[in-house]
């Protein structure tokens, strides 16, 4: 799994939409639907609501593309605007909702039961961690972002982004596989 | 434990990020160190946890969803305009505890927005209402139609429920919550009654809704949990009965009014989660009022002092006072009482008083737990607030400054003596009553 985080034409359609030719948002909408689909499920492990986050995000993307700054990337724009939206979801669900069935992967037991469990155990972990810490293993890990690109959408210098993986990866090491304290 | 530099080579091994030179350094390390590869093993097995998560593909549809509600987005300004406006009333009334860090339990709150009205409590439940109204005209007339209209708006509204059902180019993000609630039996009762409809095609409303100032129009992106809205009309005939009325159309026709709900502080208090039990209370409180006396609490300049961002800012630091809170939490009904009370109304309304509660000292005060217990236990200190002998002194400029600088006042406040001399109510009374004289 790759994917694109920018593309040279991304801001020859924004400003396609932005002289008021809405076609100009869907190679948009097409290129970068994947990537934040997957972070917002890993993010909040519910399909349907990161479907309404991705949407929402896109949407509130375009009305408000008159104030995209054109000296960032387009993506890490988006991004911004999608992580806001998964915090809204996120406050407003309720406290005890299940794990979606298609990530803990209970509605095949044919696959393995085994196999099942780690990926709900996985995910479950993965939403039990900071959202800073989630980030950049969603970015890294599911979309396959480098550090570099991982420190533009998030605006922070490298040597975050790898402190916070490294901080990530111990408390899933501790969660998942029983890692015991610092290293 | 493996060194912070093998650790760094471990982990950007791990993400790809290494140059031949290091992969070689690594490699020659791990030859020679057992700990170090058993921290390469325990990293590479996260890594294979994590790789083995499904990959998950948007659904289908998504790509034609966005761009449906991109679509309608750009029809036209006015209507953006208007959706914004939404998002706004959505996240005043609907956007419960959490978000401003108030907390959810704040069951006197009622009292503290509506200070400063002719009659608040009435104000604030017609308020409650007309967001209410605002907020389904504007649902409304950013489905299907124009604004413009005057019968032909009624007929759209009650063929939107009988006819069509809302499409994703009706109604912008999140569609499910909205046709939900445009689906609901609430729903149904609403736009059957005559005198809503009259009230969504109201010129004066929409009117006023074109003239809404953008920048009153921003922030709130709490708009999206709709649901709460049917959930709080479902059980609320109350508030039913408010919408219907010919007293809540006439309101809304007051631009002063819309203008003090779009402030971030009038939307914060009045999201606050026990609202509509309070509210359902104040109303219970109020009993049968005159046209007359809601049109002079709906138009009052006093409700929009008291809903002004600095009355605000002042009420929030008292409200989120721990110990106060819990002192009233102990008697909420004396306190709705009190609160409720014209006196203290007017009193909260008053500049001077607002001024001493954001003084340290005011503030001070409430975290005394003398203070608290006096709330807590002393009826009499509860009428005291009601009495207007004593909204007249504590209005009285001076007596604030002295009371909000006064080491001496504080340190009296606290005394024994001074509590024991409120419980002999009726001899300060008494003594406020002579002053007079």
């Amino acid at each position: 799994m790759s994917f694109q985080v920018s593309a040279d034409d991304d801001l020859v359609f924004v400003r396609q939409c932005l002289r008021g030719d809405t076609v100009g948002f869907r190679p948009l909408v097409e290129r970068y639907q994947k990537l934040l689909f997957t972070v917002a499920l890993r993010m909040l492990g519910d399909r349907t609501q990161a479907t309404d986050a991705v949407q929402e995000a896109f949407v509130r993307a375009y009305v408000h593309l008159a104030s995209y700054d054109h000296s960032h990337k387009f993506f890490s724009w988006l991004y911004r605007i999608l992580v806001n939206e998964c915090l809204n979801v996120r406050r407003s669900r309720r406290p005890l909702d299940p794990l979606d069935p298609e990530l803990a992967g209970s509605d095949d037991p044919q696959r393995g039961a085994r196999r099942a469990e780690l990926r709900a155990s996985v995910q479950s972990a993965l939403l039990r961690l900071p959202r800073a810490n989630r980030e950049v293993v969603v970015l890294r890990h599911f979309a396959e972002m480098s550090y570099q690109e991982i420190a533009e959408v998030l605006r922070v210098p490298e040597k975050t982004v790898k402190s916070r993986l490294y901080s990530a990866r111990q408390q899933l090491g501790q969660m998942l596989l029983g890692w015991k304290g610092e290293r | 434990m493996t060194e912070r530099a093998d650790e760094d080579l471990l982990q950007r091994a791990l993400d790809g990020a290494m140059g031949d030179a290091e992969a070689e350094r690594l490699r020659s390390r791990l030859a020679s160190d057992p700990t170090l590869r058993a921290r390469a093993e325990q990293l590479r097995r996260l890594a294979d946890l994590l790789e083995d998560q499904e990959a998950v593909e948007p659904p289908p549809e998504l790509v034609d969803r966005v761009m449906a509600a991109a679509a309608t987005g750009d029809r036209a300004t006015a209507t953006r305009r208007r959706r914004k406006l939404t998002h706004q009333l959505f996240g005043l009334f609907l956007h419960h505890s959490g978000q401003d860090g108030y907390g959810s339990e704040s069951p006197w709150m009622t009292g503290w927005t509506g200070g400063g009205a002719i009659v608040a409590k009435k104000a604030l439940w017609a308020v409650a209402g007309l967001a209410v109204i605002v907020i389904l005209a504007v649902v409304y007339y950013n489905g299907t139609r124009s604004v413009s209209g005057g019968a032909e708006g009624t007929i759209g509204a009650a063929d939107r429920y009988r006819g069509a059902q809302p499409t994703s180019k009706d109604v912008v993000a999140p569609q499910a919550a909205a046709q939900q609630f445009l689906q609901s039996d609430v729903f149904d009762r609403i736009v059957k009654d005559k005198n809503l409809r009259n009230i969504f095609t109201d010129r004066n409303l929409c009117a006023m809704l074109a003239q809404v100032p953008e920048e009153a129009l921003q922030e709130s992106d709490a708009w999206l949990n709709l649901g709460k809205i049917q959930t709080a009309l479902a059980d609320n005939p109350e508030m039913l009965a408010v919408l219907r009325s010919a007293r809540a159309r006439a309101a809304v026709a007051e631009m002063e009014n819309l203008q003090a709900l779009s402030r971030a502080a009038a939307r914060a208090a009045l999201a606050d989660s026990a609202l509509m039990e309070n509210l359902r209370k104040a109303q219970a409180a109020l009993g049968d009022a005159s046209d007359e006396e809601w049109a002079a609490a709906l138009t009052s300049k006093q409700l929009t002092e008291a809903l002004s961002p600095s009355a605000m800012e002042a009420l929030r630091a008292v409200r989120n006072n721990l110990k106060f809170k819990a002192a009233v939490a102990e008697d909420q009904q004396a306190f709705l009482k009190v609160a409720l009370g014209r006196s203290f109304r007017s009193a909260l309304g008053d500049d001077a008083f607002l001024s001493l509660l954001k003084t340290k000292n005011a503030l001070a005060q409430l975290d005394d737990p003398n203070v608290a217990a006096l709330l807590r236990s002393n009826r009499n200190f509860m009428k005291l607030f009601d009495d207007p002998n004593f909204t007249a002194a504590i209005q009285n400029r001076q007596f604030m400054v002295a009371l909000a600088e006064s080491e001496s006042l504080r340190v009296a406040f606290k005394a024994r003596g001074f509590q024991e001399s409120l419980n002999r109510f009726d001899a300060l009374q008494e003594a406020l009553r002579a002053r007079e004289q």
